[in-house]
């Protein structure tokens, strides 16, 4: 980061350095973009164990309570050292929401399995027929006496076929349109009923997957709000989600991806090279100093609805340009799926490249979100297609 | 913003409106002047060249976040004065002995020193001779802050109406000029600069400078974008405004993502002013905002269709200002190396680059 750091930042960064090199293993280095969830989970849980698991959220629920410093420097200290992705859904997406609107039951049960890694989340949202038109759900979720009884589908979902637990979003009364009669529900992906199918990616892994419901029964407890108001449970952290979604870490991982390419192919001390390098560190200090203000706007209540659509745009659509550079860099390797043995480190090819084209489709579609931003913060009303 | 800051900026603004805000642009370009005196010294008044001198030394003591405020505020209304490059050269002579009277001169508009750090001047025999590449504004200069490299080294002040100077000038497309600075003098004319690690100055010279430019270029794209969207809300086609096409939402967002980040950019940057990190923070300032800025006021014409065009509608003026501004701070390929460089060495290091 730019931003000069505190003595006791810099005492931060210098524990976090050491304590990285000391724990985290070898193997686990420089891993893929999205690696097994064995290798995941084991960093999971020794960063759970550091309590450094959950720096954004608060020391009430169990969070470090970091600083937006502080997370930079999580972040750039662990794309320098390549440690492991890890699954965001629990930290990111429902343990804040469950913190906001969740029963205090609700709470009590999920938000320590989250920070223990116990609990391990995908999100049902996308349909065969809803992809950005979210609010168009067709699952079926009908309440009957106690219990919330789910028929349907779900797609698309990461991680769905290694999560023990899912937030979908159901429907009441099928064929109804839009955004009421949609429920917000909590799923224990064991309950009978539930089938699962992994899809492979462009990336060669199965990274998501389908998941069936027949009859798929859940105590009303489980529903989070009130039914048939889930729309709004759904959409209420969206400003958050999207800030999760553009933090400095994926643009730094790509980064540090770009620098191991350029050593690999004797590119480091190319002068042209060296100026391709210094626009992509300079285009990741603008996501990192965009984070800070978008997180500092949000936290004096003076963020514009829909602004943090502009962080998920910047910090995808940087992260896709320093990767199109890992291939240039890349030359006649640039299509090598596995790198041969020979060197010590890892280096990706074209790994993280196939990874990224999913940046700007997740989380509402870059074009998703250039609506957002021309309708909310533009002013530019009367989408014409 | 908060407090001394926005107080400029509104400040700025009110004085720079009423004294004709973008019609005074055009109207100095139209009339090859490219500087007014009496907005000069008016601007003077309001103590804006001494805005990061200390107050001891009679300035107003602010710091970066109040640079960015005021420049931001200049590059809306397109104010082509050196105001930047006198700030830039205020910061080495606050700190320099013996050139407080130039100091005062400098704060109170009658002297305007331009840093002329992209040169090979040479001292032999006596005779300080060489060239200096094209430098925006040094037109307007009484004075020129120079570097003599090789033997005897060091940093000198040239007046500029001395005999053996010689400029050679050429008009840029936005009413501005960039001269190149020619020297054959006695090197008693020059009087030199004593002060403990002159060429750390130096470079904070020209980061102040690249500060400066870059948000220049903030506010000139942030103003160009508001014409734009205002015409993109007003502007009817087949029967309905312009804005409300997809095609060109998308590509305003796109727009307002440019500007949005880059102005995060140069607020962290405003916050390095004064430590060592300033050097790489202002060379990544500058590189971000100018090619911000020309994609910004590129766009802003296309969203304009033939209107655009046209020298009489302002919006091509954003443009041809931005051009000249990017010619003062140096090329792309300077900046991304000085950035390099500074960043990745000394006690300062920027995390990110390592």
């Amino acid at each position: 980061m730019i931003r000069p750091e505190t003595a006791q930042e810099t005492a931060f960064r210098a524990e976090v350095r050491s304590w990285f090199e000391a724990n985290l293993q070898q193997h686990l280095r420089n891993l893929t973009f999205r690696p097994a969830p064995k290798e995941s989970m084991a960093w999971y849980g020794a960063l759970y164990e550091n309590g450094w698991i959950a720096p954004h959220w608060p020391k009430s629920f169990g969070g470090m309570g970091a600083s937006a410093e502080e997370q930079v420097i999580l972040f750039e200290e662990s794309a320098r050292i390549g440690a492991p992705d890890i699954p965001t859904q629990g930290l990111n997406h429902i343990g804040p929401l469950l913190m906001k609107l969740g029963t205090p039951r609700q709470q009590a049960f999920h938000l320590p399995r989250i920070l223990s890694g116990e609990g391990v989340w995908c999100q049902g949202y996308s349909e065969p027929g809803s992809g950005s038109d979210l609010a168009s759900v067709q699952t079926r979720g009908e309440v009957r006496g106690g219990e919330i009884v789910i028929n349907g589908q779900k797609i698309w979902t990461t991680w769905g076929h290694h999560a023990n637990w899912m937030y979908a979003l159901v429907r009441a009364i099928p064929g109804e349109k839009k955004k009421n009669g949609i429920t917000f529900v909590l799923l224990d992906m064991n309950t009978k009923g539930i089938t699962r199918r992994p899809i492979r990616t462009i990336a060669g892994d199965d990274e998501f997957c389908e998941v069936f419901f027949d009859d798929v029964a859940v105590p009303l407890s489980n529903v989070v709000g009130e039914v048939d108001q889930g729309w709004r449970v759904a959409t209420s952290l969206l400003d958050e989600e999207r800030i999760r979604i553009g933090t400095p870490l994926l643009p730094l991982r790509a980064l540090a991806r770009l620098r191991a390419v350029m050593k690999h192919n004797g590119l480091s001390n190319d002068r042209e090279w060296q100026r391709r390098l210094a626009r992509s560190e300079i285009a990741v200090e603008t996501v990192t100093a965009a984070y800070f203000q978008c997180l500092e706007r949000f936290e004096t209540g003076n963020a514009a609805g829909g602004e943090s659509s502009y962080l998920k745009i910047l910090a995808t659509e940087v992260t896709q340009d320093i990767v199109d550079l890992v291939q240039e860099a890349a030359g006649p390797l640039r299509a090598v799926k596995v790198p041969s043995a020979g060197s010590d480190a890892r280096v990706d090819f074209s790994e993280m490249y196939l990874q990224s084209r999913r940046l700007s489709i997740y989380g509402g579609s870059n074009e998703i979100q250039r609506s957002i931003l021309a309708a909310q913060v533009l002013g530019l009303q009367g989408a014409r297609r | 913003m908060s407090g001394d800051d926005s107080m400029i900026a509104d400040s700025a603004r009110i004085f720079l409106s009423r004294i004709g805000g973008v019609a005074r642009a055009r109207k100095l370009r139209d009339s090859g002047m490219a500087f007014d005196a009496g907005a000069w010294n008016e601007m003077a008044k309001l103590g804006w060249f001494g805005l990061v001198v200390p107050e001891e030394a009679g300035g107003l003591g602010l710091g970066g976040h109040e640079l960015v405020a005021l420049m931001e505020a200049l590059g809306a209304q397109l104010a082509g004065e050196p105001v930047g490059e006198s700030i830039a050269a205020s910061v080495l002579l606050s700190r320099a002995e013996g050139l407080s009277s130039l100091l005062e001169e400098v704060i109170a508009g009658s002297a305007i020193v331009a840093s002329v750090l992209d040169a090979s001047f040479k001292l032999a025999g006596g005779r300080v001779r060489g060239a200096s590449r094209p430098v925006v504004n040094l037109a307007q200069a009484t004075h020129a802050l120079i570097e003599i490299t090789g033997e005897n080294g060091a940093v000198y002040v040239v007046p500029l109406k001395s005999a053996g100077v010689e400029l050679r000038t050429q008009a840029t497309v936005d009413g501005r000029t960039v001269s190149e600075l020619h020297l054959d003098l006695s090197s008693e004319v020059l009087s030199r600069i004593e002060m403990q690690n002159v060429s750390l100055a130096l470079g904070n010279v020209q980061a102040v400078a690249r500060l400066a430019a870059a948000a220049y270029l903030v506010g000139l794209a942030d103003a160009a974008f508001a014409i734009a969207l205002e015409y993109l809300k007003t502007r009817k086609q087949f029967g309905v405004a312009i804005g409300s096409f997809q095609a060109l939402q998308h590509r305003a967002a796109t727009v307002f993502v440019r500007i949005a980040s880059v102005r995060a950019l140069i607020s962290e940057c405003a916050r390095t002013f004064g430590t060592e990190r300033l050097d790489a923070a202002s060379a990544a300032a500058a590189c971000a905002a100018s090619a911000m800025a020309l994609q910004v006021t590129k766009e802003c014409i296309q969203f304009h269709g033939a209107i655009g065009f046209a020298d009489e509608h302002d919006i091509g003026l954003y443009l041809r200002r931005a051009m000249s501004t990017i010619a003062s701070i140096g090329d792309a390929g300077s900046c991304l190396d000085a950035f390099s460089k500074a960043a990745s060495v000394g006690t300062e290091k920027i995390s990110s680059t390592a």
